[in-house]
Order: structure tokens, then sequence, then C-alpha cells
């Protein structure tokens, strides 16, 4: 009872904050008087056009970090000799629940984007790291954005995949950076953590399919899926920040799409301070991150026992009558 | 309705005022409870903690409500005060999260 409320309460803030965080990416239901935003439709600024894509999106990608934090710490468990029932159901339910949701978050991602392309074109453009306004937009699977001269160095590429995947259509035409001169965000930082994202997408896909394969054909996983899980526990986060460093970055120099610029609403805190602060946040951060993942793992290495306390021993049992 | 909708900044001001209220009351109990802590052994400690169990982390809440209120309902009011008070509030936020973290390793 109390797991669900906390499940339920949390997904109620996410919605929250989802609506707030999307109605600044693409604003809708108000109206400007006198450069102040007045609402005018409140379903219309709850059901903005990106909110329901990017609600599913976090949620999906909260559960795929949930997903494989599970599986790899159990896997850590279970090479480290603790073979109980309760860690292989574990191990099952985080291989499983990443093996359905990638895809459906690979759909949705997509799906997300299309709707990027339609009321964010400078955001598609930088992701893509695309130049110029043109068809037969290649898939740059990676590149060396370079913003000075505009066009990307050392690209790998495949030859009309972004146009395939944002227009259906080998032909179809991408937005490009030449149109949002002065008004685009920073082409490399979006660029990269838009490839850690899909990238981490594509290595869940891989490991969850291949261990619930696995599952299903054996019963167990070999040695060495056990150690890709391992190595994917903490995927889901890293593809989740990388995720929302695509989204935030990819709005400026826009605070509201079209409304604000970060820079108009930067208050008159003197640097100094900010960066005092923020050095004191990232520092005792790191101490915490640093400390609950060797907790996370010392316990998980240690077993039940540990972490439960000593099992009592059974009744005696009764004799049965002469 | 028009006795609410023209009094609205007063309304909002009172219900600050009673999260803030509330913030105090409650989490001032928890707070007040983990600086004595210090003078406790190791049993006693374990006490304290317990009385202030499950309720502390709900209790800083009410201050979050406070906040909230303010940027809501005084937007204007909100930007100047953290704006002039930043470093005193940066502090104090992050004197929360070790508070937190300080509750949860005993």
């Amino acid at each position: 009872m109390a797991t669900f409320l906390v499940a339920f309460g949390t997904t109620m803030s996410a919605f929250w904050i989802l609506v707030l965080n999307s109605w600044m990416h693409t604003p809708a239901g108000f109206e400007l008087r006198d450069g102040v935003a007045h609402a005018t439709d409140w379903w219309a600024i709850i059901f903005n056009p990106s909110m329901p894509y990017r609600l599913a999106h976090m949620l999906l990608a909260s559960g795929l970090t949930c997903a494989f934090l599970i599986a790899g710490l159990s896997a850590w468990r279970w090479l480290r000799g603790d073979q109980g029932r309760d860690v292989a159901i574990a191990l099952r339910l985080g291989v499983t629940l990443g093996a359905v949701l990638i895809p459906v978050q690979i759909l949705v991602g997509d799906l997300h984007g299309l709707n990027t392309l339609e009321h964010q074109p400078a955001k598609v453009a930088a992701m893509e790291g695309n130049w110029e306004t043109r068809g037969n937009v290649p898939l740059v699977l990676f590149a060396i954005p370079n913003e000075r001269e505009r066009r990307n160095d050392y690209a790998i590429e495949i030859p009309n995949g972004a146009s395939l995947i944002l227009k259906h259509h080998a032909e179809g035409v991408v937005p490009g950076l030449n149109q949002f001169e002065g008004k685009h965000p920073p082409v490399a930082p979006v660029f990269y953590a838009f490839r850690v994202m899909v990238g981490m997408g594509m290595a869940m896909l891989a490991i969850s399919w291949l261990g619930s394969f696995y599952l299903w054909r054996r019963g167990t996983l070999p040695k060495l899926v056990m150690w890709g899980l391992v190595a994917m526990t903490f995927s889901g986060w890293i593809a989740t920040l990388a995720g929302w460093y695509v989204t935030e970055i990819g709005r400026q120099p826009w605070l509201v799409t079209g409304v604000l610029t970060t820079a108009q609403a930067a208050s008159a805190v003197p640097a100094a301070m900010i960066g005092t602060s923020l050095a004191m946040y990232l520092a005792i951060y790191v101490v915490l991150l640093v400390a609950y993942i060797s907790v996370l793992f010392h316990l998980a290495g240690k077993g039940n026992s540990a972490v439960l306390g000593p099992v009592p021993a059974p009744p005696p049992r009764l004799q049965p009558a002469e | 309705m028009a006795l609410i909708t023209d009094n609205l900044p007063l309304i909002f001001a009172a219900l600050m005022a009673v999260s803030i209220l509330a913030y105090v009351i409650l989490d001032g109990y928890d707070l007040g409870v983990g600086m004595l802590m210090a003078r406790g052994n190791r049993a006693e400690r374990d006490r304290m903690i317990s009385t202030i169990g499950p309720f502390w982390d709900a209790n800083e809440t009410w201050l979050v409500l406070g906040i909230g209120l303010l940027l809501v309902a005084f937007p204007a009011a909100h930007g100047l005060i953290l704006t002039q008070l930043y470093l005193p509030v940066a502090l104090m936020l992050l004197g929360l999260t070790l508070r937190g973290v300080a509750s949860s390793s005993g």
C-alpha cells in the first residue's frame, strides 16, 4: 500500500513538473499583455503540444532506469555467489521489464522527435547536426560539429537516414541551422548528448533482448550477459540525463520558446554567488553519489542476512504422539 | 464568490502564513530533536530518531508549499526576495539536504 502511494505521488509530481516544463518548450493557452503572459485557456496550458510525448518519454525512462538498476544489482549479487530465489526473481523482473519497455521507449522517442520537429525545429537541426535546410539529409552516427565553419568534421553517416526518420521520405526536407541564425542552441552539447542517449537506448535493447532470449530458452544467463547487465546498471540514469541535456540545452536561447529568452530572464545575482552555490551543490552531490553507490553495491554484495539480520531458528518440531 | 476574488492577495497571504507556521511548528520539532541528539547516548539517539521517524521528511514540504505559494501568488515578491537573499537561501537549502542525509545515515 505504502509503495503504491509513493509511486502514485511521484507520478503525479512527474505529471505536473512535465506540464510546466513542456509549457516552456511549447507554450499555449496564453496571451501577452504589456509583456506579461496571462492564462486564457487552462486545458491548452496543461495539455500543451509537447506534453503528452515528453510525459510518456520520461515515465518510460524512469521505468527503464529502475529495470536496469534492479537487473544490474541482481546480476552483481548472482555473480558474487548469492543465487537465492529472490535474486533470480529480481533478475528476471529487471531483464524482462527492460526488454518490454525499451522498444516502446524507442517508438515514443521517435514520435517525440516528430513533435519536436514541428514545434522546435532549431532543436532538431542541432540534434541532427544539420547545418543547411535540404532534402536527402544523412543520419550522422558520429561527427565533430564545427560551429565556426558550420559543418561536421570526421562524419560517419547513413545516407538519407535523417530525412527518412523525420520525414519518412529520402527527399524529405529537414530544417537546417542556417534557418535559425543567432536563435539556435549550441550545437555540440545537443549533438553529443543526443547520441549518448540513443546509444544507451540501443545498448539497452541489445542486452535486455539477449538476456530475455537466454532466460526464455535456457532459464539462466551466461556469465558474459550477467557482466553486461552489471555494466548497464546505471545506463537508464545516463540515458535520462543525456536526454534532459538534449531537451533543455536544445531549447536555448529560449527559456519559453518564442516568448522569453534565458538572457532576458536572468536575474542580477552576481555571477560569483551563483558560482559559489553551484560549486557547493556539485561538491555535496558528488560526495552523496559516491556514498550512495558504494553502499548500494556493498549491501548487494553482502546478501540478505547482512541486510535483514539473522534468520531466527525455526521453532522445534512437535514429536508425534506415541 | 466576489468576496473571494476581491480578496485574493489577502487570502493567499493568509495561506502562506498558515503554511509557514505549520512548517515552523512541525519541522521545528524535528530540528529540535536533531539538535538535542548530540547529547544522547546510542540508545537514546535511536529513540529520538524513532520519535520523528517517518515524519521529518514530510514536514519539510510545508516550507516548500510556502515558497510555492509565494511564487504563484506573489511572483514579483518571489523574484525580489530570492534575488536579494540568494546566498542565505542557498545555504539553507544545502543545510536541508545535509540534514536529510544525516537523518538517513543515523
